[in-house]
């Protein structure tokens, strides 16, 4: 555990439940000690005493200099907000699908599209792509979001298409095809693959 | 000993500043980007943190969860992409999933959304501008440094000091970031580009406060980015040819493209062409820099795989399509000086918190003599260097230079993973290794065929990382796929004519 955890830690513990006003502790507890002098065990109980003020006075501001913060919201701060876009629309289409992009095309070419495509699109919004041999850019990491009638997907953003809005395609499905078609897409190469021709059903 | 260490640690006063971190909902334009879980807040920090009761700025707070497992404990955090440019939250998620994190990002100060923003559209009016004239034209050099000059008198007439816009202030919000968020330690740091400088300085003044790093593309804080850049491209040029000897089509339709360039540059210095866009010898560099340096293929048309042509018909006299395009549509002063032209406009590319980096963490500090010998007797070299329109820029932007520890190079027990394209012309692989070569736990990944994105354009150097991350403090491990990648040059005539 490094040292930063264990004074947050540690120190949070021995400061836990204290006043903030560490003058009045601090007078109390030297007027405690004056009184009880006296006593038998006046040493041992001075000691006891010192090191509880020494918590009291420390503690607070050692941990301020640690943290120099606000940790916690204070009271009344609105919770958190996570936004946290629902997959439920994801079932009507998740599955295996496959399809053949034709060479030809300018954006295909030039970014080695053509050849045998496979997508798994699963509940949960991750999109595993299978891509001809022939492109070497990154699948890993897609997701995708359906709507009633709309699919988002982040295939190709962080290559062939970075730098662009995460576009918007419709869908359709009969049968064992599923299509695409762009509503709002600027990279051509996602089209090409994505909306050029339908996908079957089936790895 | 809690109490002994506590008694060292200055006590401020009752009166200081409380950095606050409070969650909103996203600015619509990040909101837009995801796909899944994510939260944005807004970290509220001074501006100049010597002055309690001075004034405060706030900075963009985007917190990403993996998608399909569950997060592993810890957080890692991310400075962002190239110094002064804008941020695109779009593939944080697969970032996230792939290191099975919560990934955490600023955006750092002066930039985005943070607030200030230090961007300068005095200057960007001034785009499009360059295409006709001749590097170093005078008359256009003095309207960006008029720019450059009302856009930092309107900032300080709005409360902003430019000059604490600089690496230390922002290493500092970053651990009050993390401080704020009650993390520990960061489970991973990572930078992309030149925003490596971000990073080095954090692992200098917070040691301890990162279980890992990687770094893509990264820039050193010893050499300053004018340094490298040199360094970087010169050895990203002898790349490029030998990489074209090497490939059968290249090599046929553009025999020694050594010499064809030295031809080129030679001719364009007698002689600069003109078309729809100018094109002179200090261009030509800058544009081939722009390419070795590209981002995607997105920018401007013009990229590595076009450059051989590129260069075979600039010695043959004219102007390829996509040089045409590049030289005609990339912002001012960007092509050759800035890695990424893409996203102009204020949220795009924040030219104060680049020029505040530059001018008060680098510029003092550059080793003239070094320098010297990087550039050498090229007449192209020379003028890139003599006509730096961001280091005239400093003289007007006014900000005194930072202590020079942050020019240092960084002792970390952190262990690191610096990953470099082959052909990268703004970070040097050879300066990675020395600097590896310094530290207990850091690593090398060259990348074939890559430019300055390793871990952009393919999951091998991805799937490296991931692996490395498992087991950060050994070196990495099977890196054999990398043997696979490799650039497959254009030779189509439509791409700027076979010879």
């Amino acid at each position: 555990m490094s040292l930063d955890r264990r004074l947050r830690e540690g120190l949070g513990r021995i400061a836990a439940g204290i006043d903030p006003d560490v003058d009045w502790h601090l007078r109390r507890a030297v007027r405690g000690a004056r009184r009880r002098v006296v006593l038998r065990r006046a040493s041992a109980t001075l000691a006891a005493a010192a090191v509880i003020i020494t918590s009291l006075v420390i503690a607070p501001r050692a941990l301020d200099a640690l943290s120099s913060l606000t940790r916690r919201p204070p009271a009344g701060h609105p919770v958190p907000a996570v936004a946290e876009p629902t997959t439920v629309g994801n079932q009507a289409i998740a599955g295996t699908y496959r399809r053949s992009v034709p060479a030809g095309d300018l954006d295909v070419r030039s970014n080695h599209l053509a050849g045998r495509w496979i997508i798994e699109l699963r509940p949960e919004g991750t999109m595993a792509v299978t891509a001809p041999a022939s492109f070497t850019g990154v699948l890993s990491g897609s997701q995708f979001q359906v709507g009633a009638d709309t699919f988002r997907t982040t295939l190709f953003i962080q290559d062939v298409c970075s730098n662009l809005p995460v576009p918007t395609y419709r869908w359709t499905r009969v049968g064992e095809r599923l299509k695409f078609t762009p509503i709002d897409d600027r990279c051509g190469a996602r089209v090409a693959v994505l909306a050029s021709g339908p996908w079957v059903s089936g790895g | 000993m809690l109490l002994a260490a506590a008694c060292t640690i200055a006590a401020p006063s009752r009166a200081s500043f409380r950095p606050r971190l409070a969650w909103e909902p996203c600015p619509s334009d990040v909101e837009i980007q995801f796909l899944s879980r994510h939260r944005c807040g807004w970290l509220t920090v001074l501006q100049d943190r010597s002055k309690p009761k001075g004034k405060t700025i706030r900075l963009l707070v985007v917190e990403t969860w993996p998608v399909g497992v569950a997060p592993l404990p810890g957080r890692g955090f991310g400075f962002g992409t190239n110094l002064g440019d804008g941020y695109s939250h779009g593939s944080a998620p697969a970032g996230a999933t792939r290191l099975r994190r919560i990934n955490v990002a600023l955006q750092l100060r002066g930039t985005g959304h943070s607030q200030p923003s230090l961007a300068c559209p005095e200057a960007n009016a001034f785009d499009g501008r360059e295409a006709g004239r001749l590097s170093g034209d005078a008359s256009l050099r003095e309207d960006f440094l008029s720019a450059v000059k009302a856009c930092r008198e309107r900032l300080v007439r709005e409360g902003v000091d430019p000059a604490r816009y600089d690496l230390e202030s922002v290493a500092r919000d970053t651990e009050d970031l993390r401080v704020a968020l009650e993390v520990d330690r960061w489970a991973y740091l990572n930078s992309y580009g030149t925003s490596s400088r971000y990073l080095f300085e954090y692992l200098r003044a917070f040691p301890g406060r990162a279980q890992a790093a990687y770094l893509d593309s990264p820039q050193f804080p010893h050499v300053d980015e004018v340094t490298t850049g040199v360094k970087a491209t010169r050895h990203a040029l002898d790349q490029l040819f030998t990489a074209c000897a090497a490939d059968k089509d290249c090599a046929e339709a553009y025999p020694d493209l050594a010499t064809r360039w030295a031809r080129a540059i030679h001719r364009l210095k007698r002689q600069p062409l003109k078309g729809t866009a100018t094109l002179d010898a200090a261009k030509l560099l800058r544009a081939s820099r722009f390419a070795l340096g590209g981002d995607g293929p997105e920018q401007a048309g013009l990229d590595l795989t076009l450059l051989p042509a590129t260069i075979a018909a600039a010695a043959k006299g004219r102007i390829s399509g996509p040089l045409a395009a590049a030289l005609e549509d990339t912002p001012l002063y960007c092509a050759g000086y800035r890695p990424l032209c893409v996203g102009v406009g204020d949220r795009g590319f924040s030219l104060g918190a680049y020029l505040t980096v530059l001018c008060r963490d680098q510029a003092p500090f550059i080793d003239r003599a070094a320098l010297s010998t990087a550039v050498g007797n090229d007449p192209a070299f020379r003028e890139l260097v003599d006509d730096h329109p961001y280091l005239a820029a400093c003289k007007v932007w006014g900000v005194a230079p930072a202590n020079p520890v942050v020019a240092r190079p960084v002792h970390t027990e952190v262990p690191l993973l610096l990953l470099i394209g082959q052909f990268d012309s703004y970070s040097s692989a050879r300066e990675a290794r020395q600097v590896a070569a310094t530290l207990p736990r850091a690593w090398v990944v060259q990348v074939p065929g890559q430019t300055h994105n390793a871990l952009g354009f393919s999951d091998c150097p991805i799937g490296i990382r991931n692996a490395w991350f498992r087991d950060p403090i050994s070196p990495p491990q099977n890196t054999n796929c990398l043997d696979k990648l490799r650039v497959s040059f254009s030779t189509a005539p439509e791409q700027g004519g076979k010879p």
